[in-house]
């Protein structure tokens, strides 16, 4: 009995062992025509979170970004929306963070909790635009939540250039928010924000609400089959925007943690290429959360390695996107092949 | 320089500068169209631009300025992502959008690590001679119409040929026929033994090296530099213009010129108020084109005709072809 089920097991591995070398692979090529020293800087790119407490929290840090990101996306994802405006909810709800750090005074405890509101009411907001044009005329949420991205990018610029400006600095942003709105540490040197522990509850109040519940379930099937879910009673018509603006919801609530918990401020292009990489990360665990939070730490920790080799060695950072694009491919290409699989 | 508010120089560089903001648009959107109306719906435009201008920008500079050979390696390009494209969305029937996703993804990634790997970061980036405008004898001597109309570079020319002579072939030939039909009915044209597979193929690389030519004309065109934000979003809009002009490269062609307008809008009004001393953000400007585009898809939604079968995989075996 336990034979055949390890038999099976490696077989059903076997497509993903493949991807993730051959990604793995090519870009270890990359590394190689790039002129730098593959094994040595795999090992940096595999170990560096590790070396210490300060980049195993950098990497705690990125996980929680990566994970409200991938979440955003895979919330519209399972009803089969494409929620591709990640980047400007973030935003957006990063702004709303900063905002009422900036121009509130409030008592400590509740000055975070209404910064960490406004960014959430923020980033759904944002995507409640492009829920209405898809729920009034059906235009397609892809393109409408794209050009949100751009709007965000450009408001986050106009922001940061005005009232709160840090003139000290040359690139756009804002001055730090107040310390009463800023997130408790977990630890305090090296600091550690708890936006973890909230981004890990967001990923099992979600992953309950998805399982558990009726919202959940017509999420779902909305998503396996919108006819026959529309059929059964589901008011699909309702269901994928409001999937759409939970989404950007969420989205805003990883960038009001990012705020109040690391940057302590509003920067310009503070998004970086995490939108990206979280998208991907859903897309690898199909929407699915349980995949999502092993596949998000896992990107987080080549994320951090790449970054500390791009400091040691100046290997592009973009490196890391696009090993995860090629995993990606990869496991859609050899999930597809059906000779792999008897 | 004298505030010169002569309304007729302002509308020959206005018009002059809408063809020139029009190139980008109407390649990307010609390809989205091309490859839609084959039934491949590819809205990774945005990251196959922004890797043709990255490889334009770099083969251009080592060889030492040759253009030709910077379009010809984005051409190149552009064959082998649409390669890699028709592979995973026709022959593996994968779905359009999450490859379409990642491939935008992964465009923008190899853009940008190509140019970091074989130029690094530098303080003042290398630029490459920009393409020289093409002046078309005795047309451009017309007073002002000769100015906005016959002093462009090659590809402005080009790209309008081009787009009349996809019209001809789509709508006027019977390949063009075969080829709209694979993208309204595989399972029809399969039966009246048309290669859906092969129409869908050659619609989806011809989609690409579009997009991935319209990417080298960012770079050709006026600055000679690669930046990261160089497509900054018009690869995305040439989605909203081919819903827009409802798959057909003619009214492709009048979105473009609405959103080269648009862009041309943007600039004339920064000039205007640098010479009337008004002074606004002017990010307020940039995000025009984005709530253009909102507005324009909101409009036209409603009444959009999509190729029937875009976007969906063609299986000869499957049942129902539109369970």
């Amino acid at each position: 009995m336990m034979g055949t089920q390890l038999i099976r097991l490696v077989k059903a591995s076997i497509p993903y062992v493949f991807s993730v070398s051959l990604a793995f692979g090519i870009a270890g090529l990359i590394l190689y025509l790039g002129g730098y020293d593959v094994v040595s800087s795999y090992r940096t790119i595999l170990t560096a979170s590790f070396w210490n407490f300060n980049s195993f929290f950098l990497t705690l840090t990125k996980f929680s970004t990566l994970l409200t990101m991938s979440l955003a996306f895979s919330i519209p994802y399972i009803s089969r929306k494409f929620n591709i405006g990640v980047e400007g909810q973030y935003l957006m709800g990063a702004l709303g963070a900063a905002l009422v750090g900036l121009a509130m005074s409030a008592p400590a405890g509740i000055h975070v909790v209404i910064s960490l509101m406004a960014g959430v009411a923020l980033g759904s907001l944002w995507a409640s635009l492009p829920a209405f044009l898809m729920a009034r005329y059906n235009v397609n949420e892809v393109i409408s939540t794209i050009m949100m991205n751009f709007i965000a990018r450009y408001s986050v610029i106009v922001f940061a250039m005005s009232l709160w400006r840090d003139v000290a600095s040359g690139h756009p942003m804002t001055i730090p928010i107040s310390d009463t709105a800023a997130l408790p540490l977990l630890n305090p040197s090296p600091p550690l924000s708890s936006g973890i522990i909230f981004s890990l509850a967001i990923a099992a109040l979600l992953y309950f609400i998805v399982a558990l519940t009726v919202v959940g379930y017509e999420l779902r099937a909305t998503g396996t089959n919108p006819r026959a879910a529309e059929v059964f009673g589901v008011n699909t018509r309702l269901l994928m925007p409001l999937s759409l603006i939970i989404g950007g919801g969420i989205a805003g609530f990883g960038g009001a943690l990012d705020v109040t918990g690391y940057y302590h401020r509003l920067i310009d292009g503070m998004q970086s290429n995490y939108p990206s990489l979280g998208i991907l990360i859903a897309l690898l665990s199909k929407g699915k959360i349980t995949f999502i939070v092993p596949v998000a730490f896992f990107i987080s920790v080549i994320d951090v390695g790449t970054n500390a080799l791009q400091r040691i060695e100046r290997v592009p950072i973009e490196l890391v996107l696009i090993l995860e694009g090629l995993l990606l491919v990869f496991i859609l290409v050899s999930e597809s092949l059906r000779w792999w699989r008897k | 320089m004298t505030a010169s508010l002569d309304l007729a120089t302002l509308a020959v560089g206005y018009v002059r500068s809408v063809l020139i903001y029009i190139v980008p648009y109407l390649l990307t959107s010609l390809g989205i169209v091309i490859s839609g109306r084959s039934g491949i719906y590819n809205i990774s435009a945005e990251g196959v631009m922004l890797l043709g201008a990255s490889v334009t920008f770099l083969a251009t500079y080592f060889s030492s300025g040759n253009v030709l050979v910077g379009i010809s390696y984005a051409a190149l390009v552009g064959i082998l992502v649409g390669l890699a494209f028709g592979f995973l969305t026709i022959s593996l029937k994968l779905n359009q959008f999450v490859v379409g996703t990642t491939f935008f993804i992964l465009c923008s990634g190899f853009a940008n690590l190509l140019y970091k790997l074989f130029i690094g970061v530098t303080l003042t980036p290398p630029s490459i001679e920009t393409l020289r405008p093409l002046i078309i004898p005795v047309v451009s001597d017309i007073p002002y119409v000769g100015d906005a109309l016959f002093k462009h570079n090659l590809l402005v020319y080009l790209s309008f040929v081009f787009a009349a002579v996809s019209y001809y072939v789509l709508y006027k030939t019977h390949t063009g026929l075969n080829f709209r039909s694979v993208g309204e009915n595989p399972k029809a044209a399969d039966t009246l033994g048309i290669n859906v597979t092969l129409y869908r193929y050659v619609g989806t690389v011809t989609g690409t090296v579009l997009m991935s030519v319209s990417g080298s004309y960012l770079v050709l065109s006026t600055t000679g530099l690669y930046t990261e934000t160089i497509v900054l979003g018009r690869g995305w809009i040439s989605i909203g213009i081919a819903i827009f002009g409802k798959w057909h490269p003619l009214w492709s062609l009048a979105g473009s010129a609405l959103f080269a307008g648009v862009e041309a809008l943007v600039y004339l009004i920064q000039s205007l108020q640098s010479v009337l001393g008004i002074r606004t953000p002017p990010e307020f400007l940039l995000t025009l084109p984005f709530i253009a585009t909102l507005i324009v898809l909101a409009l036209v939604y409603k009444r959009a005709e999509l190729p029937q079968a875009i976007g969906r995989p063609y299986d000869r075996e499957a049942p129902e072809e539109y369970a």
